[in-house]
């Protein structure tokens, strides 16, 4: 039980970020393979901030005054991090944007990779050993269930936000980037500014999950906002359908579980490895095998289907008819 | 020589060309008009394998090659000339002429063929070790021809080969068209330039929206009324 | 100024393995405009279808003695690993890029990741994920391990004697060494005098000899692919294919063999560059083309992606800067003390950033017009 809830607060998070990245890549064509960066941002200012307000207001004796501001300081907090995390958005967005779509994705890479740098020698912000962050809001049996309810709460927030921004004429100048930068050029479209807007906001979203998540863990490591997270993210939202919120939901979900339930199965294949004396037979876990089985859905994924499972379906379509979505005038 | 049977393309969802049908016998040079977008010039590409074909055939020589790779028609003996001359602007001109000849596997014969080139066009000489991009129009549309012949085609494709030239240089150029059939060359011709085109062709197909609608001796069609209004401009 | 040369050598031959994986970015995405993200996993491969060679066919096994023995089997590792990534390459594209060429640079960017992903994690499964020594003891001629186990003028003849790790300990002592350099037989003596326990080998390989190795292989390879490009069939066609690919068409080249071969070609040079990176730092492991990968593919950015002599261009001057940051990069300025040492990683993407911004097109590279 314990262990569900641990589970739900993680894909919460996660939500927080693929729905941001979501939005960057799915509506606007662009591909950021640097999303983790965000992310660490986001994190790595939560866990100054609380380091700084709120050291140790949780102690057993705490009073309710502390509490309160133990809750105070975590709110402050998010807001830090969304504003660092968008203020990168914005530094990397306006320069970068201007580069064409494979240009830009390294562009993010080195950006997050930068970021990391940074973090492992930065000696306030703990370095390569990492970052404490002091329990804020609750301690104690509840503080699980209150957190679930918080990554919750924010990946509600932030999923429907991305649906409200993709429904209105932002979202429709958004897709119309995507589907032809330089016709919506000519349309009146002022491109630029729609594509920051969207990486802005893709980026504040990815600060409100590091906040949660700094918060919730109570430590932060710089390994874990590497490359391979940006491009975990990335797949996620690339193998739901690119475009479609629906399908970002539905992969974030079942990229977790799959793997944490191999684990669980604890199913053992036989593979073939080879040593300094020859090739030998041994059995592995499939659960370790999951990183190759991964890199082929994504391969077969793009052979087959590179628009994702879902396209650009949505759940909604189920109960709106086609007449009723907004026309192009609205 | 060539003979393209009910021959369907399409581009994406769109029909491009429907059920057309052509005849080039050996030594003819076949005229192919009609306006923007009637499909003239996805009609030579798909004749060259660029453009796959839906349904159709394409038979040259008594040998069926719709669906054959580009490379393998070239090989074959039909050459493009393609719109825009696309000249390598990133090689000289030798190698560009070189590059015609890529289908040649014996170089002595490159080497030979290369040398007709420039003593038919002895501009191109002059400018062997030039950048390709650096040429004025008229000497892109001669070394695009060359390049052309490099190859030894026996059935020579021209797409739009008049298209941006000075009115001199376009008789000039339909001049080496009449040449290079009088030495025994097919040639099948796409022209927006109709007039040009009919006067020195021995037969001609009207395209419009994707088939063929008129055909018949060239000298016909430039004296049919219906072609005189739509394609002549009198 | 020997402090400065010795790290310019360093960062010259550093600069030289980039240059050789980056030339394998540069021709494919010159040809397909694709970012092979995969190129530094064949790079791994290359690597270790090296070492296993070298384990299979080790300088004992070869009918030469001494140097002779070390050079063949060495030669033979090389011939292996570039014929693997070559190999490799082509399947891949031939498997997973080819298919979806026209289905635009994302989706053909996500492929490569997967394939990228696909290796490592393969390669992970297959070799296992710790990292091994390229030149092992037991392929080495003759060694002396431990000098400390020899009595005074009992220690083997040998041409040369290579540091082969220097122990913490012996930071203090007179002779300063460093790992990898060469020592004369009579200073042997004098350091065991002194009572050094240390690993020594006769390890024909001083790290200077290998930034010969590598800097003249570099130099063979620009040789190669000048004449490659500039003067046969195969480059005209190739420059032609990266111009115009309709255009190549309609002349005749057999796009899809042009596309094949320059992966080949880029791979196998990449293979070389593998061979190096393992000699250079005398490690491998399934990882090990990631991190030189994404610098190699700066590299060519930095050079003009698209151009074979930038990219070389683009790694020498990489693996330099590198270099000298991490070299110098510790000074004061005012009153605050600024160390970047440790920012050796940072260098290479703040390189790629500022290029992008600035030039996008790289020092060498030619502007393109966006196709419409």
């Amino acid at each position: 039980m314990d262990f569900a809830v641990h589970h739900v607060t993680y894909v919460c998070i996660l939500l927080m970020l693929t729905g941001g990245l979501s939005l960057i890549h799915g509506r606007t064509g662009l591909l950021s393979i640097g999303h983790a960066g965000f992310w660490a941002v986001g994190a790595y200012t939560a866990g100054f901030v609380i380091n700084r307000l709120a050291p140790d207001l949780l102690a057993a004796d705490a009073t309710a005054g502390s509490r309160l501001l133990s809750v105070a300081a975590f709110a402050a907090a998010v807001v830090c991090a969304m504003l660092a995390a968008s203020l990168c958005g914005l530094l990397v967005g306006v320069p970068c944007l201007r580069l064409r779509g494979d240009y830009l994705a390294i562009a993010t890479l080195g950006f997050s990779e930068i970021i990391r740098v940074v973090i492992v020698n930065a000696e306030s912000l703990g370095g390569a050993a990492g970052m404490r962050v002091p329990a804020v809001v609750c301690v104690g049996d509840t503080r699980r269930f209150v957190f679930a309810g918080i990554a919750a709460a924010g990946a509600a927030f932030s999923l429907l936000m991305v649906r409200n921004l993709l429904s209105s004429t932002h979202g429709r100048a958004l897709i119309s980037i995507r589907e032809d930068e330089v016709a919506s050029q000519l349309l009146g479209v002022n491109v630029t500014r729609y594509k920051v807007v969207s990486f802005v906001f893709g980026a504040a979203l990815a600060g409100l999950a590091g906040a949660v998540y700094a918060a919730y863990m109570g430590y932060l490591a710089p390994r874990e906002f590497g490359f391979m997270k940006s491009v975990e993210l990335l797949l996620m939202v690339v193998l739901g359908g690119i475009g479609s919120l629906t399908g970002t939901v539905l992969a974030t979900v079942a990229l977790y579980i799959i793997p944490e339930a191999l684990r669980f199965a604890e199913w053992s294949v036989p593979v073939w490895s080879l040593t300094d004396a020859g090739w030998r037979r041994g059995s592995v876990e499939l659960a370790e095998l999951w990183m190759v089985v991964y890199a082929i859905i994504l391969i077969v994924m793009m052979l087959l289907r590179p628009q994702g499972l879902l396209g650009s379906w949505e759940i909604s379509r189920l109960w709106k008819k086609p007449n009723q979505r907004p026309d192009a005038t609205g | 020589m060539l003979r393209v049977d009910s021959l369907s393309v399409n581009y994406g969802a769109i029909r491009a060309l429907k059920d057309v049908s052509l005849r080039v016998a050996p030594g003819e040079i076949v005229a192919l008009i009609g306006a923007n977008g009637a499909g003239k010039s996805t009609l030579l590409k798909s004749i060259s394998g660029i453009i796959p074909v839906r349904s159709g055939n394409i038979v040259f020589q008594g040998e069926n090659i719709t669906g054959w790779p580009s490379h393998r028609i070239v090989k074959v003996g039909i050459v493009q000339v393609p719109e825009g001359r696309r000249i390598f602007a990133n090689l000289t001109v030798e190698e560009n002429l070189l590059l015609g000849g890529v289908a040649l596997r014996d170089r002595r014969l490159l080497k030979t063929t290369l040398e007709e080139a420039y003593d038919l066009f002895p501009r191109l000489r002059e400018r062997r070790a030039q950048s390709g991009g650096t040429l004025s129009g008229g000497e892109q549309q001669m070394l695009s021809l060359a390049r052309g012949l490099i190859a030894r085609p026996r059935l020579l494709l021209l797409d739009e080969p008049s298209l941006g030239l000075a009115p001199k240089l376009v008789e000039q150029i339909f001049q080496r068209i009449a040449d290079l059939r009088a030495q025994g060359l097919t040639i099948l011709l796409v022209e927006q330039n109709a007039a040009a085109a009919l006067k020195i062709a021995d037969r001609a197909y009207v395209l419009e929206t994707g088939a063929t609608t008129i055909n018949g001796p060239a000298a016909d069609l430039l004296n049919s009324p219906a072609v005189k209004t739509a394609y002549l401009g009198v | 100024m020997d402090f400065f040369l010795e790290q310019l050598g360093n960062g010259l031959s550093k600069g030289s393995i980039f240059a050789l994986i980056a030339v394998g970015y540069t021709m494919v995405y010159g040809v397909i405009r694709l970012i092979n993200f995969a190129h530094g996993e064949f790079v791994m491969v290359a690597a270790f279808a090296g070492y296993f060679c070298l384990g299979a066919l080790p300088p004992s096994a070869m009918p030469m003695q001494g140097y002779w023995a070390l050079g063949a089997s060495m030669a033979l590792a090389t011939a292996c690993a570039v014929l693997t990534a070559g190999v490799l390459a082509v399947a891949v594209e031939r498997a997973a890029y080819r298919p979806i060429r026209k289905a635009g640079r994302i989706a053909a960017l996500l492929t490569a990741i997967g394939v990228s992903l696909f290796l490592q994690n393969f390669g992970i499964q297959v070799v296992g994920a710790s990292d091994r020594a390229f030149m092992q003891e037991r392929q080495l001629p003759r060694r002396v391990s431990a000098l400390s186990l020899y009595k005074p003028g009992d220690i083997p003849p040998a041409d040369i004697y290579v540091l082969h790790e220097w122990p913490d300990a012996a930071t203090d002592l007179e002779i300063a060494f460093r790992a990898g350099e060469a020592i004369k037989p009579e200073d042997l003596a004098d350091l065991q005098s002194q009572g050094v326990h240390m690993v020594f080998s006769l390890c024909p390989m001083t790290d200077g000899l290998k930034r010969w190795i590598i800097i003249s292989a570099l130099a063979a390879c620009c040789l190669f692919l000048h004449c490659l490009v500039r003067y046969t069939a195969f480059g005209r066609s190739m420059r032609a294919v990266s111009y115009d690919i309709e255009g190549a068409q309609f002349m005749g080249v057999n796009v899809n063999r042009v596309i094949s071969l320059t992966f080949f070609i880029g791979a196998a040079i990449g293979g070389l560059g593998g061979v190096l990176l393992a000699l250079f730092y005398n490690t491998l492991d399934p990882l090990m083309g990631l991190i030189p990968g994404l610098k190699a593919f700066i590299a060519a950015v930095l050079g003009g992606i698209g151009s074979v002599p930038g990219a070389l261009l683009g790694g020498l001057l990489l693996g330099v800067v590198e270099d000298l940051v991490v070299a110098y990069g510790h000074f004061e300025l005012g009153s605050t003390k600024f160390n970047l040492t440790t920012y050796r990683d940072a260098v290479a993407y703040t390189v790629l950033i500022t290029i992008l911004l600035l030039r996008p097109q790289g020092i060498l590279g030619r502007e393109r017009a966006q196709k419409l």
